[in-house]
């Protein structure tokens, strides 16, 4: 059975559409690419799925349960168990590492104990166990994708989503940025929705690649 | 030196004048006796036991202004700003409208409204009540225009693991909090510097101190002594704020689109518009509503008018004139401030507001230290006094203003018109210009407003016969009839308002700016 799946889903925004009809279903473990040029509804699926819009038709599910459906966020959030890491990678600034990490385990009632062993077992993973105490800003930028990268995944999501999260990135420290992802993937065996423009970067990462154009699928498996 | 050096060199001069000479000229004053360097007038200031009692009432006033503003204004702002709560846009318009009227006139209502039953509202109790109504919108609109510029992803990524009060608790306000101790501390610093409230509600400050020494007993001395420790105390704060928040504000920028996460009040919808109705009732209906009522007919309104139809006429012109000076010299600071033109620009960013924050009567007395002499008493004598004191003051609001309007347009369509072979006042006049002004407009409105309703700088420096209206309803308020009194009041309120709904017309029509 789909761990995720869109069916029929259309949305349009002020009068345009940014994604119409769109079905897709993710397997439990796949890595999944949707790689499209800009504006062409990729990001809207992310957003979609992580509960911040709702459809205005179709239907979103995750793990069997609809969590959306035609202009209703049935879901909230913080009820989908997701992992997401932005474009713009999003570190909260007054937070160090430790806090970024934390924040969510708090909000989910987790016992101390337990958060410093999770915190300290990711960050021991994303090979920045050293950086407990420092800041978003006082890190490189490849550290602040691994801190977002273990941001997201310290909860234990049932998915990963990642829009563009190198594209702002050197090739080099992009190319070994995706050998790192592979490796977590591997480790931990997560499922991933992965949003790019880059067909080098779609063809590395995806067990599956989706390609989109004007807010539908062109073909699948591109 | 380029076209540009120069006017913007020439910008700072005139800022220098109209700023910081009178309060350099007031210290000097100060520090004279008979013609010679002493301390005299702070030793009789400091020594007496009401100077002291006179501060630890200042301070007391301002501590509790701030503190209640900004527990009401926070929650409020964030209320306004990130729910669904009904009505938003009219709480908006509400709340905001006692900042943007003399603050005397909200105690004058509630006198009215308690009638003998007002004991209570003279002293610092009253005093709180009024400035607290005057100052939470500060904090208010402070925090919305802070949260609007939270990047929205930072509360989205909070949002996947949390709901929406802890997201507030643990992500929003904490990136806010620089910008809500800010604004705290202006609404301190106003507070601190308020004339019109203690005088009528009998709470002896030192800005009342400094007024009277100098309208009553005409001890100039005395006068500039009682204003140099308010003048410090600001620069202190001021100090201390720009030490503790210096690059704090950096987490926030402008939000990469519109909108963020809008928390869903569900079940609490309802009781919170209650709440915040109830707020409403208190600290704008009710003293609105007791001045209409107690003006009456139209005939008091015509009689009112009758009485201060000269000093409406001048208020607005100077108000008119003031503002337009205002925004064409904040724009050369913003711009210099923006563009960091010359190395100065801190210290130009820093000082516009020190001079924002200084009690009015403190500039006031400045003013008159530096231009109340023989060679330039053709100054002296003329409502240009008015103008200079509006110069003075609130330069920082129009400055700021274009350093926000500024920051909206890229860098690249000055360079890009640069690199056409257009020169600066070229690029200024054909691309800049017209791509600001929206918030020049804005700017524009913000200084007639805060020139309309000024009354420690006016109060000070008028030439006879030349009253504002809030110095005449203010002299009014000594012996006049209570309806006429309310009825000038609404016309006040009426002159502030009307061009602010005008503008929110002219922005309704004119859409949002083609570069976004």
């Amino acid at each position: 059975m789909a761990i995720i799946s869109f069916d029929s889903v259309s949305k349009t925004y002020q009068g345009k559409a940014a994604l119409h009809d769109f079905s897709l279903d993710v397997e439990s473990g796949q890595r999944v690419v949707i790689l499209g040029p800009s504006g062409c509804g990729k990001t809207t699926v992310l957003r979609l799925l992580a509960g911040f819009i709702a459809p205005d038709t179709g239907s979103i599910s995750i793990d069997g349960q609809v969590v959306a459906s035609a202009g209703r966020v049935l879901r909230q959030p913080e009820q989908r168990h997701l992992g997401m890491v932005f474009q713009d990678l999003a570190l909260w600034p007054h937070l160090t590492v430790e806090g970024n990490l934390e924040f969510g385990l708090k909000a989910q009632r987790i016992p101390r104990p337990q958060r410093e062993q999770r915190i300290a077992e990711m960050l021991k993973l994303v090979q920045m166990d050293t950086y407990l105490r420092s800041r978003p800003a006082e890190l490189s930028g490849g550290q602040q994708q691994r801190i977002a990268l273990a941001r997201a995944l310290v909860l234990h999501p049932k998915a990963l989503l990642m829009d563009e999260p190198l594209s702002n990135l050197d090739e080099e420290l992009n190319q070994h940025l995706r050998t790192e992802l592979l490796r977590l993937h591997t480790q931990l065996n997560f499922t991933l929705l992965y949003v790019t423009h880059d067909r080098v970067e779609a063809n590395d990462i995806g067990t599956e690649i989706v390609c989109m154009r004007h807010g539908r699928i062109e073909r699948s498996g591109c | 030196m380029t076209t540009r050096r120069v006017i913007l060199v020439a910008a700072l001069l005139v800022l220098a004048v109209v700023g910081l000479a009178p309060i350099l000229v007031m210290f000097a004053h100060s520090l004279t006796t008979d013609g010679g360097f002493s301390f005299a007038a702070y030793r009789q200031l400091l020594t007496t036991e009401r100077a002291w009692r006179l501060l630890g009432n200042s301070l007391t006033l301002a501590l509790a202004t701030a503190l209640l503003s900004t527990l009401l204004g926070l929650p409020l702002g964030l209320l306004l700003a990130k729910t669904d709560l009904p009505m938003r846009r009219a709480f908006v318009l509400l709340f905001t409208l006692p900042l943007v009227i003399p603050p005397y006139i909200i105690a004058v209502s509630w006198a009215n409204l308690l009638g003998k039953n007002a004991h209570w509202l003279f002293g610092l109790p009253g005093c709180v009540l009024v400035l607290v109504s005057t100052f939470l919108p500060a904090v208010m609109l402070a925090t919305m225009t802070f949260v609007r510029a939270v990047n929205p992803r930072l509360e989205e990524a909070a949002r996947l693991s949390a709901r929406p009060l802890r997201m507030l608790g643990g992500i929003t306000i904490p990136l806010i909090r620089p910008g809500v101790l800010l604004a705290a501390t202006l609404v301190f610093l106003l507070a601190l510097g308020e004339f019109g409230v203690p005088t009528f509600l009998r709470y002896d400050v030192f800005p009342v101190e400094s007024f009277t020494q100098f309208s009553a007993f005409y001890n100039f001395g005395a006068a500039t002594a009682a204003a140099a420790p308010l003048a410090l105390l600001t620069f202190a704060v001021l100090g201390v704020e720009w030490f503790v928040l210096r690059e704090k504000t950096q987490a926030l920028r402008p939000a990469p689109e519109s909108g963020g996460v809008v928390v869903q009040l569900g079940r609490h919808r309802v009781w919170l518009f209650v709440l915040v109705s109830g707020l409403c009732a208190v600290a704008v209906a009710t003293p609105m509503l007791s001045l209409l009522a107690q003006a009456g007919s139209l005939d008091v309104y015509l009689r009112a008018f009758h009485a201060v139809r000269d000093s409406l006429l001048r208020s607005v012109l100077l108000a008119a004139v003031g503002a337009t000076a205002l925004t064409v010299l904040g724009f050369f600071v913003g711009y210099l401030i923006h563009t960091r033109a010359l190395p100065v620009w801190r210290a130009v960013d820093g000082g516009t507001v020190l001079l924002f924050a200084l009690p009015g009567t403190v500039i006031g007395v400045g003013l008159i230290a530096l231009w109340n002499r023989p060679a330039t008493n053709f100054i002296y004598g003329t409502p240009l006094m008015i103008l200079l004191g509006y110069l003075a003051q609130y330069t920082a609001l129009t400055g700021r203003v274009t350093v926000a309007g500024l920051t909206l347009v890229p860098a690249s369509m000055e360079e890009a018109a640069a690199s056409a072979g257009a020169g600066w006042l070229r690029r200024l006049t054909w691309i800049v210009l017209p791509l600001l002004k929206r918030p020049l407009l804005s700017a524009w409105l913000l200084a007639y407003i805060f020139c309309l309703r000024d009354t420690g700088i006016t109060m000070l420096v008028y030439p006879p016969g030349y009253d504002t209206l809030p110095v005449r309803i203010f002299t009014l308020m000594a012996n006049g009839a209570p309806d006429l009194i309310a009825a000038a009041c609404v016309l006040m309120v009426a002159a502030t308002v009307l061009p602010l709904l005008g503008m929110a017309l002219v922005a309704r029509v004119q859409g949002r700016p083609a570069w976004r």
